[in-house]
């Protein structure tokens, strides 16, 4: 087992088991989801200052890559995991994937995304879902966007609304969530009148956001996405766009917050631990914005102006109590999947 | 009577146990005991998940568009198959020996190439779920109307003719000829190849997950859904359950209606006259597209870089990981590593099939009751769909006290679970069709077994091992269901590397997938494409009986002596393709 290993140090470059590369430094590996993205210059910070070489490994969509690490606990792919999000937080640690890591989280990530008092899994980062309107298409038909969660359901908005599977994509399960918290016991009929308005199920955000949005050429002018996808459009744009194309309907917005952990079975915990912790760092949270498009956990992490002048952040988001999601999250799916597909 | 093992290798029976514990007992078994307890709070397997999963509505849905879609597509396949098949059996044209070998070509194509050429003739996963259900049937028929076409050659190869001089004798009509004796005898020999379609379409997993998309999902990708989405396995375990029951019925019904095989006369080809040329432009025409449409599309949609312009960006994009959606799908190290990897899975997956396959053949081709149920244990795995045989792997050789998980070793063990059938399959009539006499005679002079092994039936059934090594090399390679359950996220195969692609929206995709996949296919029928060219040019002495069955028949001339031509054949998928 290797404990120890500096910045620049050669690290057990005898010992097979250690995954050296040419360089002597050991491999450490982040298994991730397929959309995540890390920044090169990042990458390179963390991995002089740990003394490693970092691979990423996407591993599908976020509930995929789970029950991955699900079904390989104990001998995992990789060293960290990346991308547990607040609505599998309790699969995630009823399945004993991850070890207690020993991150100091700091005081400037605040309590509500502290969601794991068992010390395995660390917020990195926060996204409100909500529904995403085109700004130009409601001006041409001369229609007013909806304005809240049950307005959705209006005959006015019929065909209108793409959203993501809660099954393969977690934006959707988000949104699942999300709408039992919001309507409770009125949340059957509200899906049961989703789907008598013509609703597009999208496998995953990608087919949901590039080819069913009419933004980007499809013909749903509503789509479940993000309160960060106004500036994700601007800044994909290369200055074709001064301001964004898409609006943010605040009232459906939920949060949701993204988690790592050192998987079980990881042959560097120490390392892997202190990767996490570097996921907590200035360098890794300033980056995020620009990247992954989502708010760093840090509160005091600085923000690019691009971000933050076109980022929606909702007043009074709809929160997920983990202990609802943990108990009700299967049966909701299952009751989604008899009623929508 | 208890007779001797036309093919008697050593330690057949043991191996042939092992293999069915290893790669198909125990991993079934260890979903179902995995699944008892539940998973990360899921509910364990009982009456409960039995009944949920049972009532809950989706189940009827999702079986009803299974088998559906296997229906309507099956019922295309015979539509196109057998007019084809029909004119390759009585026509003689030029090429029509390579329309032959085209037309059970697609049936190799790795499923998730010939759902890429699809998604890039059409220009991406069409919105509709109409759309979307099109696309589906097309691709199975693609596949598989070249074993119909194939069948019907074979089975008009049967018809006797004598039985139809005589009944022209008897002063009938041509068209009443062929309704009461040629069609009957065709029908028969057609019933088992339009059951084994049915069954490849009703459990086909690559095709529905890359064309169905959301929402439209069949009996075999919900079951993979369970189990790598919602980490439901007890309903995992249900539906595998319950689709290996409905596959098994079907294979029983399959193997009632195997007829015995004749030797047929052949030589009822003749040239086409007047109206004739018409039906044999047509088959032209259907066998070029079926023949070159999806690797078409697929080599056009790599190169084009729209507006016009062309270039090997994408491949040059692969090998290099040279941008963002390229570095997602095949890792940093670019494409070299994936296909090296794949090929090195591949060829081990091959050498295992290949040894089981035999020993299976070996332990089967005695013709006792015992010779039988390894016959029918043998292709069970085939009535098991591949992602239940990859989950089944990765859990049972993932916990209790033996761990392969992560290693290579998993792959291809589940690779080969998907080849063995398929291989034994063509391997055992071969075995079967060894002549006893010629044994017995090798051992009254003094051969030793290994030598009647080595110098007699093996070189005998040389046409035939080569065959099946080659399906099985395809079949490998181009694993989805299994592989992509098994294989590390930073491990993946060629065919991991397409679905990733085709997953993804976009012209930039589709290209790169269009490009993975026309790789794939190379590396997939280059061996099988050698051996066809071989074959076409050392088939003179086969005198123009097309597609004759070919597993049968060893070596070209035809040493059946009387009473063995009636021997029933295996009832394994060889047949059928070949």
């Amino acid at each position: 087992m290797l404990v120890a290993c500096g910045p620049a140090a050669a690290c057990g470059s005898n010992d097979p088991d250690d995954g050296a590369g040419a360089t002597g430094h050991p491999t450490l590996t982040l298994v991730t989801y397929d959309s995540f993205v890390l920044d090169d210059t990042v990458k390179a910070l963390v991995e002089s200052k740990l003394g490693i070489r970092l691979k990423v490994v996407q591993r599908g969509d976020a509930a995929a890559a789970l029950s991955t690490a699900v079904l390989t606990a104990g001998k995992p792919e990789g060293d960290v995991f990346f991308g547990v999000d607040n609505t599998l937080l309790s699969r995630a640690l009823a399945a004993d994937v991850f070890v207690e890591s020993k991150v100091e989280v700091p005081d400037s990530v605040v309590a509500s995304l502290r969601l794991d008092s068992t010390g395995r899994l660390v917020p990195i980062d926060t996204a409100p879902v909500c529904v995403n309107y085109d700004r130009d298409w409601f001006d041409e038909h001369d229609l007013a966007p909806p304005t809240s969660m049950d307005s959705l359901a209006d005959p006015a908005y019929r065909g209108l609304l793409a959203i993501e599977s809660p099954v393969t994509s977690s934006p959707g399960l988000v949104f699942l969530l999300g709408v039992a918290s919001a309507l409770g016991a009125d949340a059957d009929a509200f899906w049961a009148s989703l789907a008598a308005n013509d609703v597009a199920v999208a496998g995953s955000w990608d087919d949901a956001w590039n080819a069913m949005y009419t933004v980007n050429g499809g013909d749903r002018p509503l789509v479940l996405s993000y309160a960060s996808s106004p500036p994700a459009e601007v800044f994909y744009s290369e200055g074709a766009l001064s301001e964004p194309r898409s609006g943010v309907i605040e009232s459906t917005c939920i949060t949701q917050v993204e988690f790592a952990g050192v998987l079980r079975g990881s042959s560097h915990p120490a390392l892997a631990a202190r990767l996490v912790q570097e996921m907590l760092g200035a360098d890794w949270q300033a980056a995020l914005p620009l990247t992954n498009f989502v708010f760093p956990a840090r509160s005091d992490a600085a923000i690019p102006e691009e971000f933050s002048s076109f980022a929606t952040v909702p007043a009074n988001p709809i929160r997920l109590d983990p202990a609802t999601v943990a108990s009700t999250r299967d049966r909701l799916v299952d009751r989604w999947r008899t009623v929508m597909e | 009577m208890r007779r001797a093992r036309t093919l008697e290798l050593p330690g057949a029976a043991a191996i042939s146990g092992l293999a069915f514990l290893v790669g198909y007992a125990w991993p079934l078994a260890a979903i179902l005991l995995r699944s008892v307890n539940g998973v990360a709070g899921r509910d364990g397997l009982g009456a409960d998940a039995l009944r949920s999963a049972l009532t809950d509505g989706r189940l009827g849905r999702v079986a009803g568009f299974t088998v559906g879609q296997a229906v309507v597509s099956t019922a295309l396949c015979l539509a196109i198959g057998v007019p084809v098949g029909w004119v390759l059996a009585r026509l003689r044209f030029p090429g029509d020996r390579i329309a032959a070998v085209i037309v059970v070509a697609p049936f190799v194509l790795p499923t998730l190439a010939v759902a890429t050429s699809l998604l890039a003739l059409v220009g991406g996963l069409p919105a509709s779920r109409s759309g979307r259900f099109v696309l589906i049937v097309v691709a199975h028929v693609v596949f598989n109307v070249g074993v119909v076409a194939r069948a019907t050659i074979n089975g008009v190869a049967q018809v006797d003719r004598s039985l139809i001089e005589s009944a022209s004798i008897a002063g009938r009509s041509p068209a009443a000829v062929w309704w009461s004796v040629s069609r009957p005898l065709v029908a028969r020999r057609l019933a088992p190849a339009v059951l084994i379609v049915f069954v490849f379409c009703l459990t086909s997993f690559g095709v529905v997950v890359a064309l169905g998309g959301a929402g439209l999902t069949t009996v075999e990708v919900e079951i993979w859904s369970a189990a790598t989405q919602t980490l439901d396995l007890s309903r995992a375990s249900v539906l595998a359950g319950l689709q290996l029951l409905l596959v098994i019925a079907l294979v029983v019904v399959g193997q009632r209606l195997a007829v015995p095989t004749v030797a047929g006369t052949g030589t009822l080809r003749r040239r086409p006259r007047g109206i004739e040329w018409g039906a044999v432009a047509a088959v032209v025409a259907v066998v070029a597209v079926l023949g070159a449409l999806p690797v078409g599309v697929l080599v056009a949609r790599s190169v084009s870089l729209g507006e016009g312009a062309w270039g090997l960006d994408a491949y040059r994009s692969l090998a290099v990981a040279g941008s963002r959606s390229a570095r997602a799908a095949t890792g940093s190290d670019g494409l070299g590593p994936v296909v090296i990897r794949s090929i090195v899975a591949a060829v081990f997956a091959t050498a295992a099939t290949m040894v089981v396959a035999l020993a299976v053949a070996s332990v089967a081709s005695g013709a006792n009751r015992s010779a039988r149920w390894v016959e029918r244990l043998a292709i069970l795995p085939l009535a098991t769909s591949s992602v239940t045989l990859g989950l089944g792997a990765l859990i049972g050789f993932g916990t209790w006290g033996i761990d392969l998980r992560g290693t290579p070793m998993l792959v291809v063990l589940g690779q080969t679970a998907v080849a063995v059938p398929v291989a034994v399959g063509i391997v055992l009539p071969a075995a079967r069709s060894l002549d006893p006499s010629l044994r017995d005679a090798a051992a009254t002079l003094g051969a030793h077994r290994r030598r009647r092994v080595g110098g007699l039936a093996l070189p005998l059934m040389r046409r035939s091992l080569s065959t099946a090594a080659m399906f099985a090399f395809a079949l490998s390679m181009g694993d989805f269901g299994a592989t992509v359950i098994l294989a590390r996220g930073d491990a993946a195969t060629l065919p991991i590397v397409i679905g990733r692609l085709a997953g993804r929206p976009g012209p930039e995709s589709v290209r790169l997938a269009s490009a993975a996949s026309v790789v794939l296919v190379l590396a997939c029928i280059g061996p099988g494409l050698t051996s066809s060219w071989r074959d076409l040019h050392s088939r003179r002495c086969a005198h123009g009986v097309v597609g004759a069955d070919r597993s049968a028949t060893v070596g070209c001339g035809r040493r059946e002596s009387g009473h063995r031509r009636r021997r029933r054949s295996g009832g394994g998928v060889g047949r059928w393709i070949r």
